[in-house]
């Protein structure tokens, strides 16, 4: 099974598992394969049941992958027991904090169950602080966490502006108990959020009474293999710190040079200078099987990052910079005609709301725009549409549900035990609204509104909705439909702009969501302005290479095989010298 | 790893959560019918797959309905095993089942939502739902269940799923899997082969012709182009399909006998094939783990409903040693059901679990009794097949004797014959008259009761066993006493105890009924005056029946036979007591004597109560121990 792997790649499959590795991986390496052939091997001369080898990703679709990807290479029917192959979140939760968290946390259980209840930022939890921070309020138990081990609170309301401003305060030591007795109330409550689970993590690992219970966890997953490890935060580097300590040896695969998780707290330099610390042996992949050398290069000016050699190519141009004056969609014919010899093209954008101007060019919707979006959109033929649909009007709904919701699941909440009866209601209700005419965009809010009012008050009527589905849902039929402000005379179409999607049924994703794919064509969208979220514009992608924003266009970047464009807002003479400098053609719109 | 505790909710016969605790090897439910016996059992399989009688369905049965009108069954039923004595291996092996105390539990809830004939189930290990479970580590687990009707004979031939075949391939499955990586053959297969080769091509065992003659005759109806080819040969060349060809045959003693004489297992008793069946499962079960290797199982348990089936009582208790010798000496666990006395009678008490048939059932491992080792060793002893029905009676009246064993029973009758029909006896309510042959309520009423305040004992702080227990006995006044006269001089009289003239007694089972009263189950109770005999002579009329009997079964004419009929006749309710007391003594003192005995006197007295040739008043305190024993009050009429 080793035979079309390169050098670089069969050293790797080779390498020790009794000690920590590092595989450096460029984009386009066949990392993954080279990980599932890893995996697939040590599995296969496995002779330590009931230990197992972790596997973890940081996404269901990652972890599919390499399943799949395992699965091919193991010539019996496989069984991954007693090895673990999932996603970071998921082995945090379910192995190290489910077990035991209720000895730190002291929550008492209910129904002898001592599951926690995750709770999202968004949910409106009713634990909240003793005194008001920032003159916003009281502060909302999961809207913050505090890490023991930096004495530190981070927050997180769902709010950058009101984030940042807690970030600042110096909190005293009274007010520092408050956020404290706060979190430990939440915490004995059952609740937990997602930053919760990790620190708790850290937490039993620390804890000297649960040192048999590591102990042991660690004697269940000796060796631990985290895929794309330029995504791990800081916290989740101090629990594989801890799992080092009892023994555990870790194999770090990834590349620094894609290390776009920022927000999360994800500095590539906090994973170099662990994987310094505890010793881990380096093994390089340099070679790019996806894209053509110009993309290669191109890449690397990115970063300011070392020579890998990519794919031969032709003579055509593989680098191209697209124009647009106002709106980024006016380079979309052109766009057409260049990917049109190729299957798989795909529009990446930094943020959301770039790639919303593909589909309405309201930017910021408020929930009744969203309600009138998702009707509008409603198309049983057009699965994209459809997805889009479902989703805003779940996204409506959402702001009436007075319980936490699985946001993966089209805000579900959580009391309805099966996610598809939701969306078989989200479905059933957006088709009883859509048969009252409330997707015609020619009349006006105030019109609409006074109409869909009306019939939104009928849903909970209907057959199709469960009982349990009209309890959660119960004020929905005291709800109240406004326009949005200074618009009620508008059309309704005006101010969404409803384009007529179906010309343009691409694939349009975030940077974030590309990551690790490979495309035949990749437009990647700059925002007009530096205004907006970081890293959206393309001078920011060029300003440094140590930044993130570097790192974002780089990702974007190195995802094409064949064909890498940029979308820029026009350029001055100056700038047109600057990307063709770095090996673009700007070209000219049809 | 041992499973230590099971509690239900919901289940069959369990309505709250019912709870029961397992010992480490041995443990043997006994209990009526109708206990919950076979739910317990239930409740086990629901959460392993068993090797034998395949994964149990849940069913609708399985929730819980009440026997009441308009009742509706359960909106689900839990399932919570507890285990204990993890050693490091299985703590690794079991993680998340494992709490932060290193304690492991598997939890099962099935919804009462059928979906196309399946119940929702979800399976957890330790406290929380969310803690990652991993499906295989039940299969760490080897469970065993035979159902109560074995089809041992069936189990036992040939075929796929036949005890002989698994056991076979248990033995040679490291050398199978080895084979079949390298891709060789096992030289049984060689051998079936070189066999199949040679009836193929020898001309002397006809079968070539035969098989010839076949596919001539295909040729000719269907012609050559849908024509088959055929083979004639002995099963199958692939090991597995070839050891479940094979057939256990048996010999009726372990003689060496020629392999001619050996007899196909239809010839074979019901008792012998059951055994045979048994000893191939423990066989299985005792094949050890090779040191080194992926270990297949870390906890193996056995369920076995009444595996006294087919067997008489004394291979009952050989096989109960032996299933306990394998649990104990091989690690495995035995959970066993029975309603066999002999079966209860033949193990330690401390493996035995009563479970008794109320509302809600009760659940009570003898061994959290606290009993003190002497009482354990007593009834470790003493319980024999009869007195062990004791494990299975709803009620009981502990008794010291033989008289009281053959009289109370009669005497229940006309104290419950103004019950509600079907419950005008001890046999309709269940209860167990128990001869203890002795002042023996120490040890045995310590089951249903903790005795306290005892000189130099520490207080008994058990469980009960939640059956309403009534003991019966003798007051034994001193026989004798002496006084001193007017003149001084000490003057010896036989005590004859009457209203007006009682005395304490001597038996040293009365310091117990303080102790005793202070429980939920049980009561001793004291008769009023000296003995059995003594207080029915005392009790209305019963003087002259008791006087009749005496005088047809003493042997000889002559001063006792005259003496006693004075006593046939009258009335003796107007009687003084103490007139009374001296006709009772006399009686007693005839009883006693060696020419009738107690247990003659009871048995004549006992036949003309059941033919109703006579009636007989029963005193108070026997009165009070039958409504004591069968829940029952006094009616006034």
């Amino acid at each position: 099974m080793m035979t079309n792997f390169t050098l670089e790649q069969k050293d790797y499959i080779k390498s020790t598992i009794d000690g920590h590795v590092y595989l450096e991986a460029c984009p386009g390496s066949g990392k993954t394969e080279v990980v599932a052939a890893k995996v697939a091997k040590e599995i296969s001369n496995w002779k330590k049941d009931p230990s197992g080898i972790g596997v973890l990703s940081f996404s269901n679709s990652a972890t599919d992958e390499l399943k799949d990807r395992i699965g091919k290479f193991s010539t019996s029917n496989l069984k991954f027991y007693p090895h673990f192959i999932g996603t970071f979140d998921s082995f945090i939760y379910k192995y190290i904090v489910s077990p035991v968290a209720h000895k730190i946390t002291k929550y008492a259980g209910t129904h002898d169950d001592y599951a926690i209840r995750i709770v999202e930022s968004t949910s409106s939890i009713f634990i909240q602080t003793k005194y008001q921070y920032a003159g916003r309020g009281k502060l909302r138990a999961n809207h913050y966490s505090y890490n023991s081990d930096s004495d530190t609170f981070s927050f997180h309301t769902g709010e950058k502006r009101y984030d940042q401003s807690l970030d600042v305060i110096k909190f005293k030591h009274w007010e520092k108990k408050d956020l404290l007795d706060t979190k430990k109330r939440f915490l004995k409550a059952g609740f937990s959020t997602y930053n919760d689970i990790e620190l708790l993590a850290v937490e039993i690992l620390n804890d000297v009474d649960l040192t048999g219970f590591s102990k042991n966890l660690t004697l269940r997953f000796p060796v631990i293999i985290i895929d794309e490890c330029q995504d791990l935060g800081e916290i989740q580097l101090s629990i594989l710190h801890k799992l080092d300590k009892f023994g555990v040896k870790l194999h770090f695969i990834g590349d620094l040079n894609q290390s776009i998780y920022g927000f999360r707290n994800c500095e590539p330099d906090n994973v170099l200078e662990f994987t310094k610390e505890l010793g881990f042996e380096f093994y390089p992949l340099t070679k790019n099987h996806r894209s053509v050398q110009p993309i290669v290069n191109l890449c690397n000016t990115l970063v300011a990052g070392e020579n890998v050699i990519g794919r031969t190519t032709s003579e055509i141009n593989h680098c191209v910079v697209l124009e647009y004056l106002e709106c980024p969609t006016e380079v979309l014919p052109t766009f057409t005609r260049l990917s049109k010899p190729y299957n798989n093209s795909v529009i990446i954008a930094r943020g959301h709301s770039m790639l919303n101007k593909f589909n309405t060019s309201a930017t910021k919707l408020n929930e009744v725009q969203k309600l009138a979006l998702a009707i509008n959109l409603f198309d049983i033929d057009d699965f994209e549409r459809l997805e889009k649909s479902i989703t805003l009007f779940s996204q409506y709904l959402r702001t009436l549900i007075k319980e936490s919701v699985k946001p993966l699941s089209f805000n579900c909440p959580d009391s309805i035990d099966s996610p598809l009866r939701w969306r078989n209601f989200l479905f059933n209700a957006l088709i009883f609204l859509v048969e009252d005419d409330l997707n015609d965009s020619t009349v006006s809010w105030k019109v609409w509104t006074g109409k869909t009012k009306l019939r939104i008050k009928e849903i909970l009527k209907q057959s199709f909705v469960d009982d349990d589905i009209a309890v959660v849902l119960n004020s929905l039929s005291d709800c109240n439909i406004r326009s949005p402000n200074g618009l009620g005379q508008e059309g309704l179409g005006l101010s969404l702009k409803i384009v007529n999607t179906t010309t343009c049924s691409l694939r349009k994703e975030t940077i974030h969501q590309v990551k690790g794919e490979t495309h035949d064509v990749s437009m990647f969208v700059s925002s007009a302005g530096k205004q907006g979220g970081v890293g959206g514009n393309w001078k920011e992608w060029l300003d440094d290479p140590t930044t993130e924003s570097a790192r974002l266009a780089y990702v974007a970047s190195s995802r094409p095989k064949e064909l890498l464009i940029w979308a820029v807002k026009k350029l001055k003479p100056k700038e047109t010298i600057q990307l063709q400098d770095i090996g673009f053609l700007v070209m000219p719109l049809d | 790893m041992h499973l230590n505790k099971l509690v239900t909710k919901g289940f069959r016969c369990f309505d709250d959560a019912f709870t029961v605790e397992f010992n480490a090897g041995l443990n043997v439910i006994v209990g009526e019918n109708g206990a919950g016996k076979t739910a317990i059992i239930s409740a086990i399989r629901q959460l392993f797959i068993d090797s034998e009688s395949g994964r149990y369905a849940v069913s609708e049965i399985d929730f819980h309905r009440a026997f009441k009108k308009e009742s509706v069954a359960s909106d689900e039923f839990t399932i919570k095993a507890h285990f204990d004595e993890l050693d490091g291996d299985e703590k690794v092996a079991f993680l998340h089942w494992c709490d932060e105390k290193g304690k492991a539990s598997l939890n099962l809830q099935v919804e009462n939502k059928e979906i196309r004939g399946r119940y929702k189930r979800a399976l957890w290990g330790g406290k929380s739902r969310t803690t990652a479970f991993e499906p295989e580590t039940i299969d760490l687990i080897h469970c065993i269940y035979l159902p109560p009707l074995r089809d041992a004979e069936s189990k036992l031939i040939n075929g796929r799923q036949s005890r002989l075949s698994k056991l076979l391939k248990a033995l040679s499955k490291r050398e199978i899997d080895k084979l079949r990586k390298s891709k060789k053959q096992h030289p049984l297969e060689k051998k079936i082969i070189e066999f199949n080769q040679e009836l193929a091509d020898s001309d002397d065992f006809g079968i070539k012709e035969a098989n010839k003659l076949i596919v001539d005759s295909l040729k000719k109806s269907i012609g050559e182009s849908f024509g088959q080819n055929t083979l004639i040969q002995f099963a199958e060349s692939d090991y597995t399909r070839i050891v479940e060809g094979l057939r256990l045959l048996f010999f009726p003693d372990l003689t060496e006998q020629e392999n001619s004489t050996f007899r196909s297992l239809q010839e074979n008793s019901l008792g012998y094939n059951n055994l045979l069946y048994i000893a191939s499962i423990l066989a299985e079960l005792t094949i050890d783990d090779v040191a080194g290797e992926i270990k297949e199982s870390y906890f193996k348990l056995l369920l076995i409903e009444e595996p006294e089936a087919h067997l008489h009582p004394q291979l009952q208790v050989r096989l109960l040693k032996y299933i306990s010798d394998v649990a104990t000496r091989k690690s495995v666990q035995v959970i066993v059901t029975t309603h066999s006395t002999v079966l209860a009678s033949s193990v330690d008490i401390d493996s035995i679990i009563h479970l008794s048939n109320s509302q809600p059932p009760i659940a009570t491992p003898l061994r959290n009794c606290d009993l003190p080792d002497n009482s354990k060793q007593f009834i470790n002893r003493w319980l024999d097949v009869t007195k062990s029905n004791l494990l299975f009676a709803s009620g009981l009246i502990l008794v010291e004797g033989i008289a009281e064993q053959m009289l109370i029973p009669l005497l229940a009758k006309s104290i419950l014959k103004d019950q509600i029909k079907g419950r005008c006896s001890l046999e309709d309510v269940g209860v167990s008259v128990i001869n203890l042959n002795g002042i023996y309520f120490k040890h045995f009423m310590r089951l249903y009761c903790n005795l306290t305040d005892q000189d130099k004992e520490e207080d008994q702080a058990g469980v009960n066993i939640p059956i309403r227990c009534a003991g019966l006995t003798d007051l034994d006044p001193a026989k004798r006493k002496t006084e001193k006269d007017a003149k001084g001089e000490e003057i010896t009289t036989t005590i004859k105890p009457h209203d007006g003239d009682m005395h304490d007694g001597t038996n040293h089972a009365l310091k117990l009924v303080d102790t005793i009263s202070k429980s939920d189950f049980s009561r001793l109770f004291v008769c009023e005056y000296k003995t059995l005999e003594y207080d029915l002579a005392m009790q209305g009329n019963n003087i002259p029946v008791m006087a009749q009997v005496l005088y047809d079964l003493w042997p000889k004419e002559g001063k006792v036979k005259r003496s006693l009929k004075p006593l046939i006749k009258g009335d003796w309710t107007c009687k003084s007591p103490k007139e009374k007391s001296e006709a009772a003594h006399l009686i007693l003192k005839r009883v006693d004597d060696d020419e009738i005995g107690k247990g003659q006197f009871a048995q004549v007295l006992a036949d003309k109560i059941a033919c109703s040739k006579v009636i007989i008043d029963v005193p108070e305190y026997i009165a009070e121990a039958i409504h004591w024993a069968c829940s029952t009050v006094a009616n006034d009429d």
